[in-house]
C-alpha cells in the first residue's frame, strides 16, 4: 500500500511536469496546445542527437534540448499560432491537433521508429526510506516538477514580465493599451513553456526510452490533469498529477491493470461534472 | 441545388470506370464520411468538438460483427442495433457534454474514447483484443453483397439516405436552432431554445452516425481489432471535417476521400502521411477556412460564370430614362 502511494506519486509527478508547460501557456495565451507532448519529446530527441552524434557532454546535450524546446515554441507561436490567436476555441484546437501530427510526422521522418535508451540525470539508484524504495530518477522528477510549478508560480507573481504576462489573458486590449508589447509577451509565453516541455521531455524520457510515440500517453493525462486544475492553475496542475497518479496506482490493487486508464478518465469526468472549469479554475462569466 | 445530383450520377457511374482497388477506397470513404457528416453536424454546426468520435465508431463497429457473428442476427437490423447504440451512448456521454464548454469537452471526449479503446482490450473473450475479430460480408435475405462493387452501392445507398436525413435536419428547425447556439448560447437560451436538450441530442445524432459508420467499416475491411481505433482515429475524424469543409455536408465526404486517398498517393513517401493531415488541417484553418468545398464552390462558380458569358450588369448612372 505504502508502495503503491510511491509509485503513484512518482507517476504522477510525470504528468504533472508535462501538464505545468501546458498550463503555463493556457494561463498566458487561452490556448491549450494539443501538440506539447510531442514537442517536448522532440526536444528530447535533440539532445539525444547531440548526445550520440556530436559526441557532446550530456550537460551540453540538457541544454541544447531546452535550447530546442525554446526554439520550436518560438516557431511555434510565430508561424502557426498567430494567425488564429482570436480565432476562438475551434480554430485553436484544430491548429495544435494538426500541428501534433505534423511534429510527430517530422520525428518520424527525421529520427524513425526505433525505441532507444535515453541516459537520466539523476542515475540509475533506487533509495530506500524504510519500508518502501524510490528509484532515484523518479524523486529527481518529482522533485524537478515541484520546483519548476513554484519558479514559474513566483515568475508570475513577482517579476515585472511576469505581471505583465498576467494582465495579458485579464483584457488583451486594455494591456496592449498601456503599452505592453503583446506579440513579444505571447512569444515569451511559448518560449517558456515549450521550455519547460523539453525539460519534461529529457525527465521522462529515461523512465518511457526515447521513441516518437513516447508523450502520447502521458499527454492525454497531462490534460486530464490539467483540466482538473481548470486548465490555468499551476499548483492545480501539480497537486492534481500527484492525486491522480496516487488514485491510479492505489485503485490498480483492486483492479485489473488496464483499467488503470478507465478509472482514471471516470474520476476525472466526475470531477469535471461536479466543477465544468475544473476544481481550482475560475468561472468566466458570459456576455451576449 | 445541382451539385447533389450530379454527384450522386457520378458515384453511380463510378463502378463503370474504376478497379476493384478504387472502389474499395471509395467504399471506405463512403463510410468515412458517414461519420465525418456526423461529426460535422455537431462540430460544424453547434461548435462542440468532439476528440472521441473514434469510440463511438468502434461501438457500431463491434455491436454489428457481434450481433452478426455469435447471435445470427440478420445484417439490416445489425445496422439498426449499432445506430440505437451508438444513440444511447451519445446520449450518455452527451448528458455531461452539456455542462461542458469547448476545451473541456474535448478533453472528456478524448477521455471517453480511450476508455472505450481500454475497454476493447479488457473484453477480449467478446472482441478478440488485439487479435481482432474476421467479419463476413453483409447479407439481405439471399444476397450477398461479396463483390467490390456490390459493397460500394450498398454503402452508397446509405450514405445518400444519410446525406438525406442530415440536410433535412440542418435545413429545418433543428439545424438553425444549433447555429444560434453555436453563434452565442446565451442568445439562443433567451429567445426560447432548450439549450441543454438540443446540446445532447446533437451529440447523440452525431454519435448514432458515427457508429453507423463503423458498422459499415467493418464488413468493407473484413476485419476489426482494437488497434484500428485510437486516438488518432479521432483526431483523423476532425481532420476529414475541416479539410472537407465545416459545416458543409458535401465538404464533409470530400474530407473523407482526402483521408483515405492520400495516404494511397503518398506511398513512394513512406507513410508519412500524418505529417500531410497535419499540415492540411493547419494551412486550412489559416488560409482557406472553407476547405475543400470552398475551393469546389469557387472552381463551379467561375465554370458557370464562363457558361454563362454574364455581362456585368450596367453602372446605375447608364441606366436609360423612364
Amino acid at each position: 500500500m505504502d508502495q503503491a502511494v510511491i509509485n503513484g506519486l512518482a507517476e504522477g509527478s510525470v504528468y504533472a511536469l508535462l501538464a505545468l508547460g501546458l498550463v503555463f501557456i493556457n494561463r498566458i495565451t487561452e490556448i491549450a496546445t494539443f501538440a506539447h507532448g510531442e514537442v517536448s519529446a522532440m526536444a528530447a530527441f535533440v539532445g539525444f542527437t547531440v548526445f550520440h552524434s556530436l559526441h557532446a557532454p550530456f550537460a551540453v546535450a540538457i541544454l541544447a534540448s531546452l535550447a530546442a524546446g525554446a526554439v520550436i515554441g518560438f516557431l511555434v507561436e510565430r508561424i502557426v499560432i498567430r494567425p488564429v490567436q482570436t480565432s476562438g476555441t475551434l480554430a485553436t484546437v484544430v491548429v495544435t491537433l494538426g500541428l501534433f501530427f505534423v511534429i510527430h510526422g517530422l520525428m518520424k521522418l527525421i529520427w524513425g521508429p526505433e525505441v532507444r535508451p535515453y541516459p537520466s540525470i539523476f542515475g540509475e539508484g533506487t533509495i530506500r526510506i524504510g519500508e518502501v524504495a524510490i528509484a532515484a530518477q523518479n524523486l529527481g522528477v518529482m522533485a524537478t516538477a515541484f520546483l519548476i510549478a513554484v519558479g514559474l508560480a513566483a515568475y508570475l507573481r513577482w517579476t515585472r514580465t511576469g505581471l505583465a504576462l498576467r494582465a495579458i489573458p485579464q483584457n488583451r486590449f486594455g494591456a496592449a493599451l498601456m503599452g505592453l508589447n503583446l506579440r513579444r509577451l505571447t512569444s515569451t509565453a511559448w518560449i517558456v513553456g515549450s521550455c519547460v516541455g523539453a525539460v519534461a521531455g529529457v525527465l521522462i524520457a529515461p523512465l518511457t526510452f526515447l521513441h516518437s510515440n513516447m508523450m502520447q500517453a502521458p499527454l492525454i493525462k497531462a490534460f486530464a490533469v490539467a483540466a482538473l486544475g481548470g486548465l490555468n492553475s499551476l499548483v492545480g496542475a501539480f497537486v492534481g498529477g500527484l492525486v491522480l497518479g496516487v488514485i491510479e496506482n492505489v485503485t490498480v490493487l483492486y483492479i485489473p491493470t488496464y483499467l488503470k486508464d478507465t478509472i482514471a478518465f471516470l474520476f476525472i469526468l466526475l470531477v469535471l461534472l461536479v466543477q465544468p472549469e475544473g476544481l481550482f479554475g475560475k468561472q468566466r462569466k458570459d456576455k451576449v | 441545388m445541382i451539385v447533389p445530383w450530379v454527384g450522386l450520377a457520378i458515384a453511380i457511374a463510378l463502378p463503370f470506370m474504376a478497379d476493384g482497388y478504387w472502389l474499395y477506397l471509395l467504399t471506405l470513404a463512403g463510410a468515412y464520411g458517414v461519420v465525418s457528416v456526423g461529426l460535422n453536424f455537431l462540430t460544424g454546426l453547434s461548435g462542440q468538438i468532439s476528440l472521441g468520435h473514434a469510440g463511438f465508431f468502434a461501438i457500431g463497429a463491434y455491436v454489428s460483427t457481434i450481433a452478426q457473428l455469435k447471435y445470427n442476427v440478420p445484417f439490416a437490423l445489425a445496422l439498426v442495433l449499432s445506430i440505437a447504440s451508438g444513440w444511447l451512448i451519445g446520449l450518455g456521454v452527451g448528458f455531461p457534454a452539456v455542462r461542458l464548454r469547448g476545451l473541456y469537452l474535448a478533453i472528456a471526449t478524448m477521455a471517453f474514447g480511450i476508455s472505450v479503446e481500454r475497454a476493447l482490450y479488457h473484453f477480449k473473450g467478446i472482441t478478440g483484443g488485439p487479435y481482432g475479430l474476421t467479419v463476413n460480408p453483409p447479407q439481405i435475405f439471399d444476397f450477398v453483397f461479396n463483390t467490390p462493387s456490390r459493397m460500394y452501392y450498398l454503402v452508397l445507398a446509405i450514405v445518400t439516405v444519410t446525406i438525406w436525413f442530415v440536410a433535412n435536419l440542418v435545413k429545418r428547425r433543428p439545424g438553425r436552432m444549433l447555429v444560434a447556439l453555436r453563434d452565442s448560447e446565451l442568445a439562443a437560451s433567451s429567445l426560447g431554445v432548450n439549450v441543454p436538450r438540443l446540446k445532447v441530442t446533437a451529440f447523440a445524432v452525431s454519435a448514432a452516425l458515427a457508429s453507423l459508420g463503423g458498422a459499415l467499416y467493418a464488413p468493407i475491411i473484413n476485419f476489426i481489432s482494437v488497434e484500428h481505433f485510437t486516438l488518432w482515429l479521432s483526431i483523423t475524424f476532425v481532420s476529414m471535417i475541416v479539410v472537407g469543409g465545416l459545416g458543409s455536408i458535401i465538404g464533409s465526404f470530400l474530407g473523407a476521400i482526402f483521408v483515405v486517398v492520400l495516404p494511397e498517393l503518398l506511398r513512394g513517401f513512406g507513410g508519412h502521411h500524418q505529417l500531410v493531415y497535419g499540415l492540411a488541417m493547419i494551412l486550412v484553418f489559416v488560409f482557406w477556412p472553407t476547405g475543400l468545398i470552398g475551393l469546389l464552390q469557387k472552381s463551379f462558380d467561375w465554370i458557370a460564370s464562363r457558361i454563362a458569358r454574364k455581362r456585368p450588369p450596367p453602372p446605375i448612372s447608364e441606366a436609360p430614362h423612364t
